[in-house]
């Protein structure tokens, strides 16, 4: 288990690299469609991560992560290098979420099973899986679960969560703390069963 | 558990749960130059999502509740983007992000959908867009020299950004205007988000800017309704705008709205002099507005000869008089003299050359006007109604007409109930008898070209109020409970009771009154008695002459206590000299003659200490304020503006 969760890792910090990743965005902005595969490879689970984090519906979010990189291709030509590709891609994938956020809100309310962190759909998701999702989208504040995804997930340093959140850093690494200790407080509750 | 574990649980969780289909989204992307990279293995449906399953529903309620039922809501504050719509007739509504990209562009209403038809706006910038919109509004001609204007809007949470938006924007429009060679007159403004509203905008077909324009249009001119205007084009609303010199502090105004479209100002004003039998140097004019009556556009003029106020309202498309009024001031004289109302009704008939059989409706109420005794007497012949105000002495003060344009067939005597029926199909309607009910009055009213009957009453402290058709048909009502009395004070013997209020009547009002005047009724005039609600009480006001002082008091309803007294010598006996001498005293001392002057306002108060005319009015850029002295001409006060 330990070892599966440690080469997890390793492909999420492969994937923090801004260098690797303007080179990839090069590329797509180039034509390239290998470059915009590997990209999604890459960095899909953080898209998506961010996306459920403002979105707390798992098909919403996984509509958003699939728009962000049609997105990606289209807007690539236009993306200046300046060592912000992940912040820069996670941008494109906030705004679609707000947008979508705001188009439902006017259309209807959504009914609180909608929301729900339980319409994510994935053959591989565990019944632990479950419980970290649906601990973070329950016991969360909305601005603490940005945080949590944006830095283990996303791999943004608390600097760059702050900038990209537009808040303190002291703020950041406080709500950063105490947002793990939910976390983890639930999920050895969980194990103690 | 180490804070390390906590983040990759996270991360597998995410790894899990996140999509992993490229090939979906390599197939919507459009080939660029070169580097074609053939798929495989394609499957040009967009991945289906399959219908939540009910079993997953049931484990997901079980899981959030076991984890500690913290419900999961979308808090819409935390949105940043904005909203921008464009109102012209067309009203649509474009949804950006932070970064200023349309991520949806919305047709408000049918015309809308005509100018969005086959744009796909979505992605492309605000300026793109806005560009492109205007492009459509354009070649469609709902933009053009006879409609020149267009509302901006901007809903945004953040203020600075919302107020470079509506600049910018603005910018924008102008200069698309500009190269099209058309003087634009461009409306912008900023809102915020607003339930009510949104649903008022939702239920007419307009973007939440237009409802809010239309909303303050109203609140500053009650004579506008918010239906009457939702329909109309931004053009008019802004004609309404500026010709009622209507200032809206949220609102910024650049151009002129065009009126291109209608008659003109002039043949307005001709049609109406036309109408009136005078010709245009016989006149004052002192208005000619905009306004919408009966939902169509009108120029409102309104002028002055010979001591009588004209008011018309012409359509400002075809000319034809919709509506017209006047008024004739005459000279205030006699005092304290006491004809009866019947009396008083025929020295008003006779006024107009109308006999009583050809009028119907007749009300005549005693009431206080200018602070002197008046009857009140309002009748109808045809599609007119009179007013008539005449004094104790039986002198006419005041008389109106008001012509109504009947819509359709007027209803024909015979299928005309009449007042005593109207009341008592109002009563049956609220399920009561007329001795349960106070106040009950009422009286013949006109309105959408039809003959109908307001009836008011009250039953304890709900107020009735209702509008019969002339058939009897309960056209619309209206009930307001108005608050409980507040608890009576200890003093009146009515303790313990749990009666939550009790009323002295008239009778008792009248008793309380007199009492506190040191007078027997037979030594008063002119007794008025009203009853009001105020505060949650029940209070009767009540007036009366004697000996040449005017007594007024404010009387509780529960208690008999005097609220208010006040009492006043009334004006000296001489005469008044009239408001058309007042006027030409005025226009003397300004050394201009009548043709010269516009915006003429007058007010008598024949009751003040000093009776005296009010008289406002502009000629050039200057505004004129004069207080002229009723009893003998003479200026009491004047005051000259830029």
């Amino acid at each position: 288990m330990i070892l599966v969760l440690g080469a997890m890792a390793q492909e999420a910090r492969a994937a923090n690299p801004n260098g690797e990743l303007e080179a990839l965005i090069g590329g797509i902005a180039a034509g390239s469609r290998e470059d915009l595969a590997e990209l999604y490879r890459r960095t899909r689970a953080a898209v998506y991560g961010l996306a459920l984090s403002y979105l707390k519906n798992g098909a919403e979010a996984e509509d958003v992560a699939q728009d962000t990189f049609v997105k990606v291709w289209a807007a690539a030509p236009s993306y200046r290098p300046q060592g912000k590709s992940m912040a820069w891609l996670l941008t494109i994938a906030r705004n679609l979420a707000l947008g979508r956020l705001r188009s439902a809100a006017r259309i209807q309310d959504l009914s609180q099973a909608e929301w729900s962190a339980f319409s994510i759909e994935s053959d591989t998701l565990t019944a632990d899986d479950r419980t970290v999702l649906g601990a973070a989208l329950a016991r969360l504040s909305d601005e603490e679960r940005h945080i949590v995804v944006l830095h283990a997930v996303c791999g943004l340093k608390h600097r760059e969560i702050a900038q990209f959140l537009d808040l303190a850093l002291p703020t950041v690494l406080s709500k950063y703390h105490r947002s793990l200790k939910k976390l983890k407080t639930i999920l050895e509750g969980d194990d103690a069963q | 558990m180490t804070d390390r574990n906590v983040e990759q649980a996270l991360r597998t969780a995410l790894e899990h749960a996140a999509p992993n289909d490229v090939e979906s989204v390599l197939l919507r992307c459009d080939d660029r130059k070169g580097n074609v990279i053939p798929m495989t293995n394609q499957n040009p449906e967009k991945k289906n999502r399959k219908p939540l399953r009910l079993a997953a529903l049931a484990a997901a309620a079980c899981l959030v509740l076991a984890i500690g039922g913290g419900s999961v809501y979308y808090n819409q504050s935390q949105t940043a983007a904005s909203v921008v719509s464009l109102d012209v007739n067309p009203s649509i509504e474009l949804v950006l992000n932070s970064r200023e990209r349309v991520l949806r562009a919305t047709a408000l209403n049918e015309d809308a959908a005509a100018v969005l038809d086959g744009m796909d706006l979505k992605g492309s910038t605000l300026d793109v867009a806005v560009n492109a919109l205007m492009g459509s509004l354009l070649k469609n001609g709902y933009v053009d020299e006879l409609a020149n204007s267009i509302l901006i809007t901007v809903e945004d949470d953040d203020a600075t950004r919302a107020a470079q938006l509506e600049s910018q924007l603005t910018e924008t429009v102008n200069a698309v205007m500009t190269s099209s060679s058309i003087n634009g007159a461009i409306l912008s403004q900023v809102v915020n988000q607003n339930q009510d509203l949104q649903a008022k905008a939702d239920e007419y077909g307009i973007s939440l800017g237009k409802a809010q324009l239309i909303q303050q249009l109203v609140d500053q001119n009650p004579t506008l309704t918010f239906e009457s205007l939702a329909g109309r084009t931004v053009n008019d609303l802004n004609l309404l705008l500026s010709s009622q010199a209507t200032t809206l502090s949220t609102v910024s105004s650049t151009g002129r709205a065009s009126d291109g479209g209608y008659i003109g100002t002039e043949v307005a004003k001709n049609a109406a002099l036309a109408h009136a039998g005078l010709s245009a140097d016989q006149v004052t004019v002192s208005k000619v507005d905009f306004d919408v009556e009966d939902g169509r556009m009108v120029y409102e003029v309104e002028f002055w000869a010979n001591n009588v106020e004209y008011e018309y309202d012409v359509d400002a498309t075809t000319g034809e008089i919709v509506k017209n009024h006047t008024e004739t001031y005459t000279a205030a004289a006699g005092q304290n003299g006491s004809i009866d109302q019947a009396a008083a009704k025929a020295a008003a008939l006779s006024a107009f050359g109308l006999s009583e059989d050809q009028a119907e409706g007749i009300v005549v109420i005693p009431s206080y006007d200018d602070g002197r005794f008046v009857y009140k007497v309002k009748f109808w012949a045809g599609s007119t109604e009179y007013f008539c105000a005449v004094d104790g002495s039986g002198q006419i003060l005041k008389s109106e007409k008001e012509e109504h344009a009947s819509s359709g067939s007027v209803a024909t005597s015979g299928t005309d109930v009449g007042l005593e029926a109207a009341k008592a199909a109002a009563l049956k309607h609220a399920g009561l008898s007329a001795d349960q009910v106070t106040g009950l009055t009422a009286k013949l009213d006109w309105d959408d070209g039809q003959r109908v009957y307001e009836v008011d009453f009250w039953q304890g402290s709900t107020e009735y109020e209702y509008e019969i058709n002339a058939d009897g048909t309960v056209r619309q009502y209206e009930s307001e409970a108005h608050a409980a009395p507040t608890a009576i004070s200890a003093g009146s013997g009515s303790s313990g009771s749990s009666a939550t209020s009790t009323d002295i009547g008239e009778t008792g009002a009248k008793a309380a009154a007199l009492s506190a005047a040191g007078l027997t009724e037979d030594q008063v005039q002119n007794l008025f008695i009203e009853r009001d609600w105020d505060d949650g009480r029940i209070q009767y006001e009540v007036k009366f002459q004697a000996n040449g002082t005017r007594y007024e008091y404010e009387i509780d309803g529960s208690t008999g206590s005097v609220l208010k007294g006040e009492n006043k010598a009334t004006a000296a006996s001489g005469s008044f000299i009239s408001a058309d001498e007042a006027l030409a005293k005025a226009l003397s001392h300004a050394g201009l003659d009548q043709s010269a002057i516009r915006e003429l306002e007058m007010d008598s108060e024949l009751d003040d200490d000093v009776p005296h005319y009010s008289i406002d009015f502009k000629s050039g850029n200057l505004e004129y304020e004069y207080e002229i002295s009723a009893t003998d001409g003479s200026v009491l006060k004047f005051e000259q503006d830029n």
